[in-house]
């Protein structure tokens, strides 16, 4: 008995030493990055760099704001990346909807020629879709960032795969008691789809939050950037560059994913294990 | 649910139809001198500038200066980074629309431009009085037999030198002529000191490579643009290449941050580098003040002299499509020949010209405290005049991937520099078609 439970220890042990290495390794850039950005160039390049919190940190703020309103780049991120992530998953879980729910003409090649568009890399599209929204004047703009990407084959995959198995009973029952089509939709099948649209979400807002080519090809002018965009701007040239302002910049391009993701992490974890298990 | 869903969907058109208000940049500059009586009032419009961080800070001070004799021109200044640059310079050539009215780009990279896109850039062959400048930088502004772009900023290299170490280990700088005796004077400091004499990249870099071969003024390519990687001067500077490093003399630095951490840490005695690394020892080692010299590179041959090296060093092009290309030309024109701008670039921005009136000035014969009084930039000088015409070609920077490669060959494998010379000069020819 006490063999097992010291067998027991040993392995908890190990586990956690290893769970405290993987923290250590996952939170420490972090760290790093908040860090770094309250101290001087001179410290953050030193042999052993400074560790601790510094004073630089006004300082870095100034000069970050010489170079950039860093709080124009902030409403430009969120207007693109919520306005993105609200319509995408509008029209991804619709577009699933209709390819797993409904059976009409050419389903099977018109859900071919959507998967056949992964196989398109998106640079090959730079030009013309450059070309295209010049002509029709949307050149920095937000919505040539937000709307050619809206809706794409890997969300209405993901969204037909999690529907496929939604019951069909469910569908008729609502129908047999009055609902329309659209009611349907949002009333009935959209709310139980919490789980896929959550995952779907995150995703799509991680992706447009992060979104770096496009965005810097079409938008023109300084108070258009959004963070990657802007970031980039203070790369500058390689042997001039102050990490202790690039690293301001980049935790506060952090900071508002990363509260987002404390104050709702609750909801996320419930949402992805939602679907998990079927009672 | 239904009021809610409402409401996101109301609130996600409000923020769709937000972009309206996006339009256009804000003019930074306008001209506010008519005062003086000799405006100019022929030229009008308004020039988009895309350049980077301090490059794009001497510009802006140049458009003020520009704007006291035409005061009609506005500017409209686009700060970002140097690959953003190039990412998005790419797509406009291609589509033709977007494209502003001035860019600046690496010196290095506009052959590449040059020659992809002909006719895209507007040619400054008559106009540019060549030798004014650099010839270095000329060749660098030439595509296609023509002259493309006006020179900016230079970078000639030298070897700078921590006095104090070599003090330490006695040895003396101006001992120091050949490469030999580089070598056997880094064995003696790594022996007395166990500093190592330079930083040399076994992979992701082949700029010491490439200055040992400048120094023998060979190239990559000849004057046809043919690759020449094989010549007796480019397999003699990777045999040195393969000396230095089997000497056990080096420091890894693959990447600047670490070649920084180990120049800030006093872990290397030596830097061969370009003019502008005098500003980064600044930056990242102020302590280290007075403990610096510069000194010529070592030579091949103790009695022949060497040709100089270059490396870095951006250039101003104007695209031909350009809205305001007049104004846009004639800008170039005033911001690169302006003898005192500039003087004030170099001094404010660290720009090293290329402009060869400029480089008379007072400020370039004076001592320098960080290097102990050392009158340095007189060195950078004569090795500026004397770095041979390079053709870089469109070709440039796929061939300095691959010869990254054939030096991680020759130092990590140990393998021949005459065999990897060879075998780069067929896998090049293979990839360009030349």
């Amino acid at each position: 008995m006490d063999a097992m439970k010291g067998k027991n220890m040993g392995r908890k042990a190990v586990t956690y030493v290893f769970l405290t290495i993987a923290v250590f390794a996952s939170l420490f850039p972090f760290y790093f990055m908040f860090v770094s950005a309250t101290n001087t160039n001179a410290q953050i390049l030193s042999v052993s760099p400074k560790l601790t919190f510094g004073t630089n940190l006004l300082t870095n703020l100034e000069n970050l704001n010489k170079k950039l309103d860093i709080g124009r780049v902030f409403i430009n991120s969120m207007i693109m990346t919520v306005s993105y992530t609200g319509l995408s998953i509008l029209f991804h879980s619709m577009a699933g909807y209709a390819l797993s729910k409904y059976e009409f003409k050419g389903k099977g090649l018109m859900f071919g020629f959507i998967m056949m568009t992964m196989m398109i890399p998106g640079q090959v599209m730079y030009v013309p879709l450059f070309t295209l929204m010049n002509r029709i004047g949307w050149a920095n703009t937000y919505q040539a960032v937000v709307l050619p990407g809206l809706a794409n084959a890997f969300g209405i995959f993901l969204m037909r795969q999690n529907m496929l198995s939604f019951p069909a009973s469910l569908i008729e029952a609502a129908r047999i008691d009055g609902y329309g089509e659209m009611g349907i939709f949002f009333r009935v099948v959209l709310p139980n789809m919490k789980p896929a649209v959550g995952a779907l979400g995150i995703y799509m807002f991680m992706s447009m939050w992060n979104n770096f080519m496009w965005p810097l090809i079409i938008l023109g002018t300084k108070s258009m950037y959004n963070f990657p965009v802007a970031l980039s701007m203070l790369d500058g040239v390689v042997w001039r560059k102050d990490y202790g302002v690039i690293m301001l910049a980049t935790s506060l391009a952090t900071l508002p994913i990363l509260l987002i993701f404390l104050i709702f992490q609750k909801q996320f974890v419930a949402g992805v294990m939602g679907g998990a298990v079927k009672e | 649910m239904k009021r809610q869903m409402k409401a996101t969907a109301l609130s996600l058109v409000m923020a769709l139809s937000l972009t309206a208000c996006s339009g256009g940049g804000a003019p930074v500059t306008k001209g506010g001198s008519e005062a003086k009586g000799e405006a100019d009032k022929s030229l009008s419009g308004t020039v988009t500038v895309w350049s980077w961080d301090v490059a794009l800070a001497h510009l802006q001070e140049e458009a003020e200066k520009f704007n006291e004799i035409y005061p009609d021109v506005e500017f409209n200044f686009e700060e970002m980074g140097v690959s953003q640059v190039y990412s998005k310079i790419t797509t406009c050539l291609q589509s033709g629309i977007g494209l502003p009215d001035v860019v600046s780009l690496e010196g290095e990279q506009m052959a590449k431009f040059g020659e992809k896109f002909p006719d895209k850039f507007v040619d400054f062959t008559g106009d540019i009085k060549a030798e004014d400048f650099l010839d270095i930088k000329i060749s660098e502004c030439t595509a296609g037999g023509k002259v493309v772009a006006y020179p900016w900023d230079a970078g000639p290299c030298a070897m700078f030198y921590r006095t104090d170490i070599f003090e330490q280990a006695g040895v003396k700088a101006e001992d120091i002529v050949t490469w030999d005796d580089f070598i056997e004077a880094g064995k003696t400091i790594m022996e007395k000191t166990g500093t190592a004499m330079m930083p040399l990249a076994t992979a992701r870099k082949d700029t010491t490579y490439r200055m040992l071969l400048m120094e023998q003024e060979g190239f990559y390519f000849d004057e046809n643009g043919n690759t020449n990687v094989n010549s007796p001067e480019s397999i003699r500077a990777m045999e040195m290449i393969h000396k230095i490093y089997n000497a056990g003399i080096t420091v890894n630095d693959n990447s600047w941050d670490d070649f920084i951490a180990s120049l800030s840490g006093s872990k290397i005695a030596c830097v061969p580098e370009a003019v502008w690394l005098a500003g980064s020892i600044k930056d990242a080692a102020p302590d280290q003040s007075g403990k610096w010299g510069v000194m010529e590179l070592p030579r091949f041959d103790k009695d022949k002299e060497s040709g100089g090296a270059s490396n870095g060093g951006s250039v101003l092009a104007v695209p031909a499509s350009a809205k305001s290309k007049e104004a846009a030309v004639e800008f170039v024109k005033f911001a690169m020949t302006d003898k005192e701008g500039n003087v004030e670039g170099f001094t404010k921005y660290g720009l090293y010209p290329s402009y060869i009136p400029a480089l008379d000035s007072e400020v370039f014969k004076e001592g320098d405290e960080f290097f102990g009084g050392q009158k340095i930039y007189d060195l950078f000088n004569a090795v500026g005049q004397k770095i041979p015409k390079c053709n870089y070609t469109a070709n440039f920077a796929e061939a300095i991937d691959l010869s990254k490669n054939a030096v991680s060959k020759v130092t990590l494998d140990g393998q021949d520099p005459k065999t990897v010379m060879d075998g780069l000069q067929e896998e090049m020819k293979a990839k360009f078609g030349k």
